[in-house]
């Protein structure tokens, strides 16, 4: 079998290039850990504390009131039912809650019950908002046992904390929709370096035409290739993934089958890309730039960094004309929102369509030397 | 059945008329040299027989087959170096003949091959690190793997040093008897007289001798050429008498004689040395090559 022969020193050429190791894996990793760290979270932490008052006595609104004179916590109050819902959407790093009677319970030397319900998305935050929470009503607690303690009265604990857990957290953080971005990124650049530079250079040294010379197959020799730029494409991304599960803590929710898929095809779809660009530039010099002025500027227009939904309107518009964006969607709703192949079969037809007519082409204009 | 058999080949790149109508038959298990300077069209004729160019007008059978409507087939039959040797990066001796081996139905065995082409030492070293006799080498272990019939080899030495050069010709004596048809493209004289069984003489896209080598030199340059010193010296007339000297130059001392049959003026320097009681020293007899012959009907040399 020529093609598995092939297949298999392609990938041995391959990676016995140290620079390749580096652009395959080191690259994209620091890449998302820039990323991930520059702009995942925001400098100094702003907590959102969620407060509901049942209880509207004296002492409760004190405890608001100490809360909401802390810089770093902003107070939202509202009804148990809609702050709850907004700690489901992961816009509270925690609830309180005042139950009805602690006032009173509190004035008559009683202990006073509050529920604390601490957002887990983000182990780190959490621990932070627990801690702050805590000492806040504690130091309050505190307060009034003196207080009450040179009235002469029982200085016994004041306030109790029940701390309630809340798991199931709608978490959508810039991590999650960095990962598979990078992730596209990576695939893209794998597809179009990854071979447009090789099949140019090895038209330019002369090895294709000794090839010719062999009876050998263009499409065996071409597949053997394909095939190696996927694998190495798969790699990537179980090594990015691992990555991002183990530094950005993002939950991946998909069926691993379909991102399989979807970077497969992303690969394919990229390397018929990179093809093109080889059958249609003169050296691999002129292959290499090429690749670049198609690469990069579609690396930052595709909305693979950040959500189109925060860029110009112009700017959405072009993102939706670039292949890398349907495959940066394709990847995180796969990932992150669980999506299923129907969910994004326009991303897949939009892939699927490019890669054919990419291929189309340089197959037409492929030259051997 | 010849080898291989041209009728009219033609190649133009524009003006330039790089293959001129070429008909010539190859013999079975012949060594067949294409002799001539740079640009005279040996490589394009050759690869057009290997299926790697399109001719413009002619035609092309190798070992019986129309190598225009049957280019796979022609493939698997025939083995060839390219004048430009490079194999794939960051690959191991070894594994490029695996690699090659891999794209051909029928292979000899890789160990074999390493044998024949004298790299079983170099098996486990990169090509990159290889030497320019050992990249040839390489090259040649290369159009060897599928046990071709007909064997092309272009300009295998250029480049080379006489050692280097030397092993190869080994390389290519050893497929002598193999039933291998050879065709090499060279422009060293020796290289075609050495190797070669018989050798078609291009200039300007057409052939302009063939033959053996022998039979060339023997039917264009009649004349040979003795070189010789006397001490003392004696006049350029005396030795212009000689028998069979059609030419004399004389250079205090030292002469150079050009004649038709060289043996009996060979004698007669001798014996002329001995009458006139000079020494007759650094007696050469150089005898005609194919440089000679290309000399003789081009009127330039092969390599300028």
């Amino acid at each position: 079998m020529n093609y598995s022969k092939m297949f298999l020193y392609e990938m041995k050429m391959t990676y016995r290039e140290r620079e390749v190791i580096f652009w395959m894996l080191i690259f994209p990793i620091a890449l998302m850990l820039i990323l991930g760290f520059v702009f995942g979270s925001s400098g100094d932490i702003k907590l959102t504390i969620g407060v509901v008052d049942l209880d509207g006595s004296a002492v409760s609104r004190a405890i608001v009131e100490a809360l909401e004179s802390i810089d770093a916590i902003e107070v939202k109050t509202g009804s148990e039912d809609t702050e709850r819902a907004e700690l489901k959407d992961d816009n509270r790093n925690a609830l309180i809650v005042i139950g009805e009677g602690f006032g009173s319970e509190v004035v008559q030397g009683g202990t006073g019950e509050i529920t604390m319900i601490v957002n887990r998305s983000d182990v780190t935050t959490a621990q932070i908002t627990e801690s702050t929470v805590r000492g806040i009503i504690e130091e309050i607690g505190r307060e009034m046992a003196k207080a009450k303690a040179k009235e002469g009265a029982d200085a016994g604990e004041t306030i109790a904390i029940n701390v309630e857990e809340e798991q199931d957290i709608e978490d959508f953080e810039y991590v999650d929709f960095m990962v598979p971005g990078v992730l596209a990124i990576v695939i893209m650049f794998g597809g179009i370096m990854g071979f447009s530079e090789e099949v140019a250079v090895r038209r330019e040294k002369g090895i294709l035409r000794r090839v010719k010379v062999s009876p050998i197959s263009l499409p065996t020799f071409l597949a053997a290739g394909m095939t190696m730029v996927v694998i190495t494409a798969l790699i990537q991304a179980v090594i990015l993934l691992l990555v991002g599960s183990l530094v950005f803590k993002i939950k991946i929710n998909g069926n691993y089958f379909y991102m399989a898929l979807v970077v497969i095809l992303g690969a394919l779809s990229f390397v018929a890309l990179g093809f093109m660009i080889s059958s249609l530039t003169k050296n691999s010099k002129s292959a290499m730039l090429a690749g670049n002025a198609v690469a990069m500027p579609m690396m930052f227009l595709s909305g693979v960094f950040f959500s189109i939904a925060w860029v110009p309107a112009a700017i959405a518009v072009i993102a939706r004309m670039l292949p890398l964006y349907y495959l940066g969607d394709a990847l995180r709703e796969v990932m992150i929102n669980s999506a299923s192949l129907a969910d994004i079969w326009i991303d897949l037809v939009v892939l699927i369509g490019f890669g054919l007519i990419c291929f189309g082409v340089a197959v037409k204009f492929f030259r051997w030397e | 059945m010849p080898a291989i058999s041209i009728r009219d080949l033609k190649k133009h790149y524009g003006d330039v008329k790089a293959v001129d109508g070429i008909t010539l038959e190859v013999e079975e298990r012949e060594i067949f040299g294409i002799l001539g300077p740079n640009g005279a069209g040996k490589t394009t004729t050759l690869e057009m027989v290997e299926t790697l160019r399109e001719p413009d007008s002619g035609e092309i059978e190798v070992l019986g087959i129309d190598t225009r409507a049957e280019p796979r087939a022609i493939k698997e039959l025939i083995g060839v170096q390219l004048q430009t040797t490079v194999f794939f990066d960051n690959l191991k001796v070894r594994e490029t003949i695996d690699l090659f081996s891999s794209f051909y139905p029928r292979t000899l065995d890789l160990d074999e091959l390493l044998d024949i082409a004298a790299l079983a030492d170099k098996a486990g070293a990169m090509v990159s690190d290889l030497s320019g006799g050992q990249h040839k080498r390489l090259s040649i272990a290369l159009a060897l793997v599928n046990d071709p019939r007909v064997v092309f080899l272009d300009e295998p030495t250029t480049g080379l040093d006489p050692q280097a050069r030397r092993r190869i010709w080994e390389i290519v004596e050893g497929l002598r008897g193999q039933d291998k048809t050879v065709v090499i493209t060279t422009h060293y004289i020796e290289e075609a007289e050495y190797l070669c069984d018989r050798v078609a003489v291009m200039d300007h896209g057409k052939i302009i001798a063939l033959g053996t080598p022998y039979q060339l030199i023997d039917e264009h340059v009649s004349d040979s050429i003795i070189t010789f010193r006397l001490d003392p010296p004696v006049e350029e007339e005396i030795v212009r008498r000689l028998h069979g000297v059609v030419g004399v130059q004389a250079d205090d001392g030292d002469y150079r004689v050009t004649t038709a049959v060289p043996q009996e003026t060979l004698i007669g320097i001798v014996a002329m040395a001995h009458e006139q009681g000079v020494r007759a020293d650094d007696i050469n007899m150089k005898r005609a090559t194919l440089e000679d012959v290309f000399l003789k009907i081009t009127g330039r040399r092969i390599r300028e």
